[in-house]
């Protein structure tokens, strides 16, 4: 039986032209791309192009943008959008298995921006309201715990308390700021964007328009900061952050933020009064990690260059002299006084009675005597 | 040598009637019952022992203090004879006030208490200030002939000594720790 196509295109010039189609079109899409990364490598090393961002940055019309972007309606429904489609955790997925995190950390902590962020943040009071949906909702329970079943504690004060890892953590960080100063129009290029007055600008538009509260309870509701961890903690980047910001001093400086502005007080306060910090304080001390951290701790030589300086500090036996001084310990210590004195005084006064019937058994028995009635016998009756 | 120690029926009931008298005007009556049981030799001199502790240091105390302030005044020899003789006087009246006191108040000396002994009459109540001025007396009668007044401890029933037996009381034990007195200070 003889087909129709071959009745048609005996020569076979149709599939020919298809298939030359084909190859065309594939090498076309390749070459386009290899110009587009071309024309990008290349717009990223012209300084013109830092140029422009900055202009851009720089602009009051980018600064209006920016705002009506975040203070209006499409950024709560496009925040929305985001977290119930999934594409917040996708997003969170492929920059943690990609490393992006970790690098933009990096280069992160290498400019002013973590600082004024923090600052814009404690400012606005975003970090309490944070911290009291995190309390409420448990997630920070959870997170701890998940955090102890890894390990990870122990693996940090492990890593702290090495010989050197102080100083192999600064050497690691000074690398990978080494690193990320290799590529410097990129850097040129974040460095305008960061530092240039539309950044600040939108944050603090964000801060005053209540985007990132309504963002950060649009997260929290949908669970997504529990599954962002989960996913988080199963790779090594939360070793890798702890080093990065144990290396640049970050958490020293919130710290210092936080006391200052009194927002550690609030944390315990809040802390105290809720029902959070008997059930995580259950948690830990029944883990086994804590357990393991614990013995680590004690085992140190740390600890024992620790408790040392502690013995030789003066302060340390004022303490001691001020305690033994106390009403309390000197009553205490009387009480244990006296009850010892008494202790002796019961021993003899049973020591001595044996000794009574002792000697007028030897005495009765030397003298031909009938043993002493009952009544004179100790413990014996009347 | 028992039938010599107990004193006949009629002469014990009237010791009882007597005992009886003497404790009805005494100041009150002890709650500890005189039953036993009955305190041994070795105890009583432990407790002895503590309480002759405790009078000799008052008294070397009192007499060091009192000798040291005479050597710096000047003195006749005649006042410190006198002085001597005095000094002697008020240490047989502290050691005597000593006991008696302490038997007549609580029934436990110092070292009675710390043994948690007690003197107390034989017929029970409290110990009046003059059988324990006679047990006392006793005591330093019973000491004389080398102690053997005291050894009567071990052969008696219910382990009285000579004094014991003069002054009509026993020494029993007393559990309870805290001071029960028989009468008023």
């Amino acid at each position: 039986m003889v087909a129709v196509r071959t009745v048609i295109d005996p020569l076979g010039l149709g599939r020919r032209a298809l298939a030359a189609g084909e190859r065309v079109s594939t090498a076309s899409a390749a070459a386009s791309a290899r110009v587009l990364g071309d024309a990008l490598q290349r717009m990223l090393t012209s300084p013109r192009t830092a140029e422009a961002v900055e202009a851009a940055a720089r602009s009051p019309l980018a600064a209006r943008a920016a705002a009506a972007l975040i203070s209006g309606p499409v950024g709560d429904a496009a925040a929305s959008a985001a977290v119930r489609s999934g594409l917040v955790e996708r997003v969170a997925d492929e920059l943690v298995a990609a490393g992006v995190v970790e690098r933009l950390a990096r280069r992160a902590l290498a400019s002013p921006f973590p600082d004024e962020a923090v600052d814009q943040l404690l400012a606005a009071g975003i970090a309490t309201r944070v911290v009291d949906r995190l309390l409420d909702d448990g997630i920070t329970a959870r997170f701890v715990g998940r955090i102890l079943d890894d390990d990870v504690p122990t693996e940090v004060v492990d890593r702290l308390l090495a010989d050197g890892i102080v100083e192999r953590i600064a050497g690691e960080a000074l690398a990978g700021l080494d690193h990320a100063l290799d590529s410097p129009d990129a850097e040129r290029v974040v460095t305008a964007v960061v530092r240039r007055p539309l950044a600040e600008h939108a944050l603090r538009v964000g801060l005053d328009s209540g985007l990132v509260d309504r963002l950060a309870d649009t997260v929290v509701d949908a669970g997504v900061v529990d599954r962002i961890a989960e996913r988080a903690l199963a790779t090594a980047l939360p070793r890798h952050v702890v080093d990065q910001l144990l290396a640049a001093g970050v958490a020293e400086q919130v710290a210092d933020r936080m006391l200052a502005e009194g927002i550690a007080d609030h944390l315990v306060d809040r802390v105290l009064e809720g029902d959070e910090l008997p059930r995580l304080s259950a948690a830990v001390l029944d883990s086994p990690a804590a357990e393991r951290l614990i013995a680590q701790v004690l085992e140190s030589r740390l600890f024992d260059a620790a408790v040392a300086r502690v013995l030789a500090s003066e302060e340390l036996w004022l303490v001691v002299d001020e305690v033994a001084r106390s009403p309390s310990v000197t009553e205490a210590i009387g009480h244990q006084g006296a009850g010892f004195a008494d202790q002796v005084v019961g021993d003899v006064g049973q020591r001595s009675r044996r000794a009574d019937a002792w000697l007028e058994r030897r005495v009765r028995r030397a003298l031909h005597r009938p043993p002493a009635p009952a009544g004179a016998r100790p413990g014996g009756g009347p | 040598m028992s039938v010599a120690l107990r004193p006949r029926s009629g002469r014990h009931a009237a010791e009882r009637a007597t005992a009886r008298r003497v404790d009805a005007a005494a100041p009150a009556a002890s709650p500890v019952a005189a039953g036993g049981p009955y305190i041994g030799l070795v105890t009583r001199v432990i407790a002895f022992a503590i309480d002759a502790a405790v009078v000799n240091a008052v008294a070397l105390a009192v007499g060091a203090a009192v000798t040291l302030a005479l050597s710096v005044i000047s003195v006749p020899e005649e006042v410190r004879v006198a002085a001597a003789a005095v000094g002697s006087a008020v240490y047989l009246l502290w050691v005597m006030g000593y006991f008696v006191t302490f038997w007549t108040t609580t029934g436990q000396t110092p070292g009675d208490r710390l043994l948690r002994i007690r003197v107390v009459p034989a017929a029970g109540g409290g110990l009046p200030p003059r059988r324990a001025l006679l047990r006392f007396a006793a005591l330093t009668l019973a000491a004389l002939p080398l102690f053997a007044g005291f050894a009567l401890i071990l052969v008696d029933d219910r382990r009285r000594g000579l004094h014991d037996m003069i002054a009509r009381t026993v020494v029993v034990d007393a559990p309870g720790d805290g001071p029960e007195p028989p009468g008023p200070t």
